[in-house]
């Protein structure tokens, strides 16, 4: 096996196996671990704590007693997380950070204490005048606050020393991650949908420290090789995640290489830097008043949909791939905006609902592969 | 050269051959889709009905929900290109497509040579489809292609408000317990498919001439529909159940006669 197979293996094991890297990572250090619920949460805070951040994005189960606390027209991924949380397999974590996302998450704290009790939740609101010197305060409070919660689980304080230099790892791992989004785009054939996924959600589930050592390895791999991309039809994605596998497999079969993202989970999560301050908190607060472009942080200048035309001239993609989780109110209020300025872009868009849990992506084959043909069709045009 | 498009869609199968990328030798639609006997039994009957064999066909090409499962074409695409190619055939002017099938309802868009520019198709919902209609036929205890004569005879149609076809049953059943008369209410039905479908067409944008394919664009009831709601002319293409077919079969002469 190359190393580069044995990267993209251990990424995907990572990626699959998460309570197995969170108890051997408690095995072999005696820590605690803290659930970070999605979308924006700084896990440098727990990393400073000496905590592991493990991401909670739901993932693949069959959606039974979740709808006991759930209404019908929830999303998949956080029905998942209920199912899982009512089945136990968030027993080993010793904290759980949620922040108020949307009208679905809004009330996801009270429902986990109510199926886990055991299980402190930690809320997190993240302030929609993020761009003032107030918001800027009031986000930083909000991660002291976090702070002073995980030094009652720990029994040590967060020093500001050790939020710096988690800040600075953070930045670090964000950079190299970027830069990997850019090798992926040219190594389509090698890093095919399915394995840039697997190298995204691993980052979830293993300390940032690791992850970056693994990223980097990866990406030393890539610059060795030959660009494969040429024949590919690049296009960016936006949305919440590309799950099921299925579907990112799906994706390699019509020939997409995903030449950037606007992901919630994915680069939303890796592109605005944090920047200095002498206070790490107040660096949080303003990292999170410069972010743009996410449905559920307040857009008011709709900046969303300039940053997905500027992605696709910059990554020269042939179109953009929007994909809704159904019942994602806050993607769907932004759809039209982001439709907007790629039409008038002259971007070519597939408007695709997915769920996290599909047993049948029949629909989904049929989309994609009249998309990949659409595009295709004006390449082969243009070239004529 | 003769081309072979065959449409395998969740109720009906269809089959054109041409001749030359140009004339339509022979068609035929079964009515029943994939997993059944009907793609074998329609591609069998177009060549029958064409004088030919299998050898005499220089390409095929399969399209719709049935294409995965189908072996003995060359190639299979999507039933959005081969739409859009099709009707583009048979009406250059067409601009804005709408099919609706048995289960799905589509809208393309299209440019002056037949591309895709853009299309939405409905999710993971029967509402405004062809089910949608046989399921009010039942209530109204109708054969499916009765409803237009039905509609026609409307002098005042009865709203059906509900989106979901298990709730428009519902309320279509309470509307024959209140006395309405049938008529008025498969007007109501018609219109409830067009506001459903425009709902759906009106995000690709709607630009003349808009022309409508598939099975239930037989009915000139939902036709007529679709008219009133969109203020627009709303053409129907000629066989309107094959334009799939026909687009796959085109779509295999571009490449045969290529190669």
């Amino acid at each position: 096996m190359s190393r580069m197979q044995k990267l993209l293996s251990d990424f995907e094991y990572i990626a699959h196996h998460p309570a197995q890297m969170l108890q051997q990572w408690k095995a072999a250090t005696g820590g605690k671990a803290v659930g970070i619920m999605p979308i924006h949460c700084a896990e440098e805070v727990v990393y400073a704590a000496g905590m592991l951040p493990i991401g909670m994005w739901g993932g693949q189960t069959t959606i039974s007693r979740a709808n006991e606390y759930l209404q019908a027209f929830c999303c998949s991924i956080m029905k998942a997380v209920m199912e899982f949380s009512l089945s136990g397999a968030y027993k080993n974590l010793d904290a759980i950070i949620c922040p108020e996302t949307c009208d679905t998450l809004r009330p996801v704290p009270l429902m986990l204490r109510l199926s886990d009790p055991d299980t402190p939740v930690i809320g997190l609101v993240l302030p929609d005048n993020r761009k003032l010197q107030a918001g800027i305060e009031f986000t930083a409070n909000e991660y002291r606050n976090i702070a002073g919660q995980l030094a009652k689980i720990t029994g040590k304080p967060v020093t500001d020393e050790a939020l710096h230099a988690s800040i600075e790892l953070y930045n670090r791992h964000h950079m190299v991650m970027m830069d990997f989004y850019a090798l992926a785009a040219e190594h389509g054939d090698v890093i095919t949908p399915y394995y840039r996924h697997q190298v995204v959600k691993s980052s979830f589930f293993i300390p940032k420290d690791r992850h970056l050592a693994l990223v980097e390895g990866l990406t030393a791999e890539l610059r060795k090789l030959p660009q494969t991309s040429e024949k590919r039809l690049r296009v960016v994605v936006t949305g919440i995640m590309t799950e099921p596998d299925e579907l990112l497999i799906l994706l390699d079969e019509f020939g997409f290489v995903i030449a950037a993202d606007d992901l919630a989970q994915g680069s939303r999560q890796f592109r605005t830097p944090t920047p200095a301050d002498p206070d790490p908190y107040i660096r949080l607060g303003k990292r999170f008043a410069d972010f743009e472009g996410c449905s559920c942080v307040s857009d008011p200048l709709k900046l969303r949909g300039k940053i997905l035309a500027d992605m696709v001239r910059t990554r020269q993609a042939d179109g953009v791939i929007v994909l809704i989780m159904k019942f994602c109110d806050p993607e769907e209020y932004d759809y039209p905006y982001i439709k907007k300025d790629i039409e008038d872009a002259g971007i070519p868009h597939l408007y695709l609902e997915i769920e996290q849990q599909m047993d049948s992506l029949g629909q989904c084959r049929t989309r994609l592969q009249a998309f990949a043909e659409l595009i295709s069709r004006r390449k082969w045009l243009v070239a004529k | 050269m003769y081309t072979l498009g065959i449409d395998i869609g969740s109720a009906s199968s269809k089959v054109v051959v041409l001749a030359d990328g140009q004339q339509i030798v022979a068609k035929k639609v079964i009515p029943v889709g994939t997993g059944t006997s009907g793609p074998q039994r329609a591609f069998e009957c177009a060549l029958h009905e064409a004088g030919l064999t299998s050898e005499n066909i220089a390409r095929q090409v399969v399209t719709g929900y049935g294409r995965m499962t189908y072996a003995g074409a060359d190639e299979q695409i999507s039933e959005i290109t081969c739409h859009a190619r099709g009707v583009h055939f048979l009406m250059p002017k067409a601009r804005t497509i709408i099919d609706i099938g048995g289960q799905d309802a589509k809208a393309i868009s299209i440019d002056e040579l037949g591309l895709v520019v853009n299309f939405v198709m409905n999710e993971k919902c029967a509402a405004g489809t062809g089910r949608f209609l046989e399921v009010m036929a039942r209530v109204l205890e109708c054969d499916v292609q009765d409803l237009e004569k039905l509609s026609a005879k409307a002098d005042q149609p009865v709203l059906v408000s509900s989106t979901c076809t298990v709730f428009a049953e519902s309320e279509v059943i309470s509307h024959l317990a209140a006395g309405q008369n049938r008529q008025n209410i498969a007007a109501g039905i018609h219109q409830s498919v067009a506001r459903r479908v425009l709902s759906l067409a009106r995000r690709v944008g709607l630009l003349p001439e808009v022309v409508m394919t598939g099975g239930v664009a037989l009915n000139q009831g939902v036709v007529l529909a679709m008219a009133e709601e969109l203020k627009m002319a709303v053409g129907v293409a000629p066989f309107p159940q094959i334009t799939g077919a026909i687009g796959a079969a085109l779509l295999a002469y571009e490449k045969a006669s290529r190669s």
